[in-house]
C-alpha cells in the first residue's frame, strides 16, 4: 500500500517495466565497436622506434605533458568523484592504449607511438594515426618537437579534403531559446557553425553546423525507453554535421524558437584548432545524458580544443544547462566578437504584422484568409508599401501554419499552400522588395536574464482557518536548483512558463522551535499560450512531488501529489503585459491522513499574471476543488496572491498570501539566482 | 502535433541515414538530402543529417574497417556537386526560397545568388530578376532549371554570374 506514495517516481517505474525489451536487445549480434579492445601501438615499432618513443617520453616527462590541461581537453578527461580522471569518451578506438580510458600518460605514450606509424589499419582504421587524429598529432609534435626524420609528417587527402571544404573563417556559437511545449527541449539547444571564407555574412545559410545530440533507434523515438535511456545514459551520443539552413529549418522555421549566434574571437590558428579537433570527433561517441553529459556540455570542450589555457567545463557538477553555457560563453572575457539575433518563423511573422499599417491589419488578416480579396478596389487602390506590408504579413501568417518540411500534404495543408502562391504571385508584381525586417531592440539574450538556480529566504506567519489564535510564526529556506518560475523576471527566458524541477523547501515554525520538510516538487511546469489570431495552442499545466499542506491534523506527515490540467489563455498590453488563464484538471494524492491512503480530486482554476513595469509581477491564483472519497463537504476554495519585485539581475524581493483549506500564511522574503 | 513531437525528438536520429557509398552520386554537404530516403518520412533530422560517425561503420559495424564517418564525396566532381548542393538547397528551402524571390529580397536569395556563381555585386540584379519571373519560376517544377533559364536571359546576370 505504501508504495502509492512513490507515484511522482512513476518516470523510473516505466523505465523499469521496459528492461524486458532490452535484455531482448542484447541477444542481436554486437557491433566491433562494443567489444572491440584497441592493441598498444608498441607492439607494431621496430626495435629503433622503440628507443627513439622512449626518447620522446623522457621530454614528455619533462614537461609533465600527461597532466596538461590541454592533453585531457582532447582525450576528454574529467576528475573522478575519487580521484583519478577518466575520460567521458566511451568508443574503444578513440583510445590507442587499451588503458586509455583511465590513464592519460599510457595514452600520451600510445600516441606517441602510434604516430610513427605510416600505413593504415591500426585499430581497425582505414586511415594512419596522424590522419585520424590531426589535433593530438599537432599538439605532441609542437610540444615534443618531433624530429622529421623519426616521424615523418604525412599527408592526408580525407582531412585535407574535408578541411577544403569547411574554409574556415571563423566558429559561431548558436543557441536556439526555449520551445516551452515540448519538455525535453525546455531548456534550449547549443551547437557551432563553421563559417565559410566564401560566404558572406548574409550567406551564412550554406555554412557547416555541428551538432552533439543522443543517437536513437527510430523505433524508440515514441517509446517509455526513450526517456529512459536519455536520463540515464543508455543511447551514444555523438557529433553529426549539416547544413546550417538544415539547422535553421529545423528549429526556427519548424519549431518557431529564436536562435543567437555568438561569433567568437578565434584566431585562424584557433579555428583550424577547431576543425583538426572536430575532425577527431567522428570516431567517438559518449553515453548520453540528459541532465549533464548533452548536447551543451559537449560543445565547451570543442572550444577548450581552440585555446589552450580556456576552461569552460569545470564548473558544472550535476547539471549542464545550455542557458548556462550560453552564459559562460558570453561572458568569458575575449570570447565573443559578436551577436546575431536570428528570428523564429514566429517572431518574423509578429513583425511583419507590426509593420501592417494599424488601420489596415484587418484587411491583412482577411487577405490571408481569402487572397482573392486583393483584386477588390479597396486593396488594388492602396499605394505600394501598404500594399507590401499586407501582403508580407498575410504571407507570414499563412506560413506559420504550414508543416514544414512535409513532402505530403493533407487537404488542409494543400489549401494553404495555394493561398500562399497565390499571395506570393501578387506580391511578385509590385516590382519593389519589402522592407527588411528591423529587431532594434532584440529581445532580451539569455545571459541578460538571471541564473538558473534560486535560493530563497522568507518569513511570515501561518494560521489554521477557524482555528482562533495568534498565527505562528515562521522562517521559510527554498532551494529551485531549476530554473525559472512563473512570477520571476522572464527576461531571457520563455514568456508565461515555469519550469521547476527538483524544488526543495523546509519551514522553522517559532512556535514548536521545530524544522519542518515542507515540499519537494520532482517538476513543476507550467505553460501558459496566449491566443491569438495565429496561435490556438492549449496551455497545460504537470506537477508532481511531496508536500506537508495537509488539511487535517496529522503531524510530520507527506501527502504525495500528481497534478495535471489544460486550458486557454488570453494576453493583453494594457498596462505592460496581462495574462489571464483559465483551467481545469485533477489531483491525485496519497498520504496516511487519506482514507484507503490515496483521494482524487477535480478542479478549476483562474489564473491573472500582471505585469506593472518590468521589475514588478503579480500573480493571482483561485481554485474550487471538488474532493474525492466521500470527503463531507467536498467543494473547497483556494487562492493566492503574490508578487515580486526585481532588485537586480540575480536579486529578487517576494511576497506571498496563500489561502489553503487546513492552512492559511502570509510571507515575504528575498531570492538570489545563482 | 505527432509529427513535431517526433520532430523534437528525432534530435540526431539512428534512422536509415548517409549510408551511400563513396563516391559518385552522393556528394557533398547534404548529400543525402531528400535525394530518395525511404521509411524515413518527413522528419528534418532523419532525412538531412549528414552524419559524422557513419553509424554503419562504427556503430553497427561487424567486419572491415573504420572508415572517416564523412567524406561521401568524390572531389573531382566539383562541378556535379555544385548543382547538387543547389538542388539540395532549392528542394529543402523551396518555401524560404519562394518567399524571398516575391519579395525581392531576404537571407534565401542572398545565399542562392552566390550558390548560382553571382559575385554579391549581382545580387541585387538577381534580386530583382527573381522577383520579375517568379511567376514563371514558381510554375516550372524544376526551380533550379527555370532559374538558370532566366539567369541566361538576362544580360547582366548572364555576364556576372558563373555557373560552373
Amino acid at each position: 500500500m505504501r508504495k502509492i506514495y512513490l507515484l511522482p517516481l512513476f518516470l523510473m517505474a516505466w523505465g523499469l517495466a521496459a528492461l524486458p525489451a532490452l535484455a531482448q536487445q542484447s541477444e542481436e549480434p554486437k557491433p566491433i565497436i562494443a567489444t572491440y579492445v584497441p592493441r598498444n601501438p608498441q607492439e607494431g615499432l621496430t626495435p629503433i622506434q622503440l628507443e627513439r618513443l622512449a626518447q620522446l617520453m623522457k621530454k614528455a616527462e619533462e614537461k609533465d605533458l600527461w597532466n596538461n590541461s590541454y592533453w585531457h581537453t582532447l582525450l576528454r578527461y574529467q576528475k573522478g568523484w575519487f580521484g583519478g580522471v577518466k575520460s567521458q569518451a566511451d568508443s574503444p578506438v578513440f583510445f590507442f592504449s587499451p588503458q586509455g580510458k583511465t590513464n592519460p600518460k599510457a595514452e600520451l605514450e600510445a600516441n606517441v607511438a602510434a604516430f610513427f606509424m605510416d600505413k593504415p589499419g591500426w585499430n581497425r582504421m582505414a586511415v594512419t594515426p596522424q590522419c585520424a587524429f590531426p589535433a593530438r598529432y599537432r599538439w605532441l609534435k609542437e610540444q615534443l618537437e618531433f624530429n622529421p626524420i623519426w616521424i615523418p609528417e604525412q599527408t592526408c587527402p580525407e582531412f585535407e579534403y574535408w578541411r577544403k571544404q569547411i574554409d574556415i573563417q571563423s566558429v559561431t556559437f548558436i543557441y536556439s531559446s526555449f520551445y516551452i511545449n515540448s519538455p525535453v527541449s525546455a531548456f534550449g539547444h547549443t551547437f557551432v557553425r563553421l563559417d565559410n571564407k566564401k560566404h558572406t555574412d548574409d550567406q551564412r545559410l550554406m555554412d557547416r553546423a555541428i551538432n552533439f545530440a543522443a543517437a536513437i533507434p527510430e523505433e524508440d523515438t515514441h517509446g517509455v525507453m526513450w526517456v529512459f535511456y536519455g536520463l540515464f545514459g543508455g543511447y551514444p551520443g555523438v557529433f553529426s554535421q549539416s547544413p546550417y539552413y538544415m539547422k535553421v529549418l529545423e528549429y526556427s522555421d519548424s519549431e518557431k524558437r529564436d536562435l543567437w549566434e555568438y561569433r567568437l574571437n578565434f584566431t585562424q590558428e584557433e579555428n583550424d584548432r577547431v576543425v583538426a579537433h572536430l575532425w577527431e570527433m567522428q570516431w567517438v561517441y559518449f553515453d548520453y545524458y540528459f541532465f549533464d553529459e548533452n548536447c551543451s556540455y559537449h560543445m565547451l570542450p570543442v572550444l577548450e580544443a581552440a585555446r589552450p589555457g580556456l576552461n569552460m567545463r569545470d564548473h558544472y557538477l550535476l547539471f549542464t544547462l545550455p542557458t548556462d553555457t550560453v552564459r559562460d560563453v558570453a561572458t568569458e572575457p575575449g570570447l565573443v566578437s559578436k551577436v546575431t539575433y536570428r528570428p523564429s518563423r514566429l517572431s518574423q511573422m509578429k513583425k511583419r504584422v507590426d509593420m501592417v499599417p494599424p488601420a489596415l491589419r484587418s484587411l491583412a488578416d482577411d487577405l490571408a484568409e481569402n487572397p482573392a480579396l486583393y483584386e477588390t478596389p479597396e486593396v488594388k487602390g492602396l499605394d505600394d508599401p501598404s500594399r507590401i506590408a499586407m501582403l508580407d504579413a498575410a504571407v507570414e501568417r499563412i506560413r506559420i501554419h504550414l508543416d514544414v518540411g512535409e513532402q505530403t500534404p493533407n487537404t488542409e495543408q494543400t489549401a494553404l499552400r495555394q493561398k500562399l502562391s497565390q499571395l506570393l504571385l501578387f506580391r511578385s508584381q509590385i516590382p519593389v522588395a519589402s522592407p527588411p525586417m528591423d529587431f532594434t531592440p532584440w529581445p532580451p539574450k539569455v545571459e541578460e536574464g538571471h541564473k538558473p538556480s534560486r535560493l530563497a529566504l522568507s518569513g511570515g506567519g501561518w494560521e489554521v482557518p477557524g482555528v482562533p489564535g495568534i498565527p505562528t510564526r515562521f522562517t521559510r529556506v527554498s532551494l529551485m536548483p531549476v530554473f525559472q518560475e512563473m512570477l520571476s523576471d522572464d527576461r531571457g527566458y520563455a514568456e508565461n512558463s515555469q519550469v521547476i524541477m527538483f524544488h526543495l523547501q523546509g519551514r522553522y515554525d517559532e512556535e514548536t522551535k521545530q524544522g519542518y520538510f515542507e515540499k519537494f516538487d520532482v517538476l513543476d511546469v507550467i505553460s501558459l499560450v496566449p491566443l491569438s489570431s495565429v496561435q490556438k495552442t492549449m496551455s497545460w499545466q504537470f506537477s508532481g512531488g511531496w508536500h506537508d499542506y495537509v488539511e487535517t491534523p496529522c503531524p510530520n506527515c507527506l501527502q504525495a501529489y500528481l497534478k495535471a490540467g489544460f486550458g486557454y489563455a488570453l494576453q493583453s498590453h494594457a498596462w505592460e503585459r496581462e495574462t489571464f488563464a483559465l483551467m481545469g484538471g485533477a489531483t491525485l494524492n496519497a498520504g496516511p491522513m487519506f482514507d484507503q491512503g490515496r483521494r482524487a480530486d477535480a478542479w478549476v482554476e483562474g489564473s491573472f499574471y500582471l505585469n506593472l513595469a518590468p521589475w514588478w509581477r503579480m500573480g493571482f491564483v483561485g481554485s474550487r476543488i471538488a474532493r474525492g472519497n466521500n470527503t463531507p463537504d467536498p467543494m473547497v476554495n483556494e487562492g493566492s496572491f503574490r508578487q515580486r519585485l526585481t532588485l537586480s539581475q540575480n536579486w529578487e524581493l517576494r511576497t506571498d498570501v496563500t489561502l489553503r483549506t487546513g492552512r492559511q500564511e502570509a510571507s515575504a522574503g528575498l531570492g538570489w539566482w545563482f | 502535433m505527432k509529427k513535431l513531437i517526433g520532430l523534437v525528438i528525432a534530435l540526431g536520429l539512428f534512422a536509415p541515414m548517409a549510408m551511400a557509398d563513396n563516391g559518385g552520386a552522393a556528394c557533398g554537404i547534404g548529400a543525402t538530402l531528400l535525394r530518395g530516403k525511404s521509411g524515413v518520412g518527413p522528419h528534418l533530422s532523419a532525412t538531412f543529417t549528414d552524419s559524422f560517425v557513419e553509424y554503419g561503420n562504427l556503430l553497427s559495424l561487424t567486419t572491415g574497417n573504420f572508415k572517416p564517418g564523412f567524406l561521401g564525396c568524390d572531389p573531382k566532381n566539383s562541378v556535379i556537386q555544385r548543382d547538387m548542393e543547389r538542388r539540395d538547397f532549392a528542394k529543402a528551402n523551396q518555401e524560404n526560397l519562394s518567399r524571398d524571390m516575391a519579395a525581392g529580397q531576404g537571407e534565401y536569395l542572398s545565399t542562392f545568388s552566390g550558390m548560382m556563381g553571382c559575385s554579391p555585386e549581382a545580387q541585387a540584379q538577381f534580386a530583382r530578376v527573381m522577383q520579375a519571373k517568379y511567376s514563371k519560376i514558381s510554375a516550372n517544377a524544376d526551380m533550379v532549371e527555370a532559374v538558370k533559364l532566366e539567369m541566361a536571359a538576362d544580360p547582366r546576370l548572364a555576364s556576372a554570374c558563373s555557373l560552373s
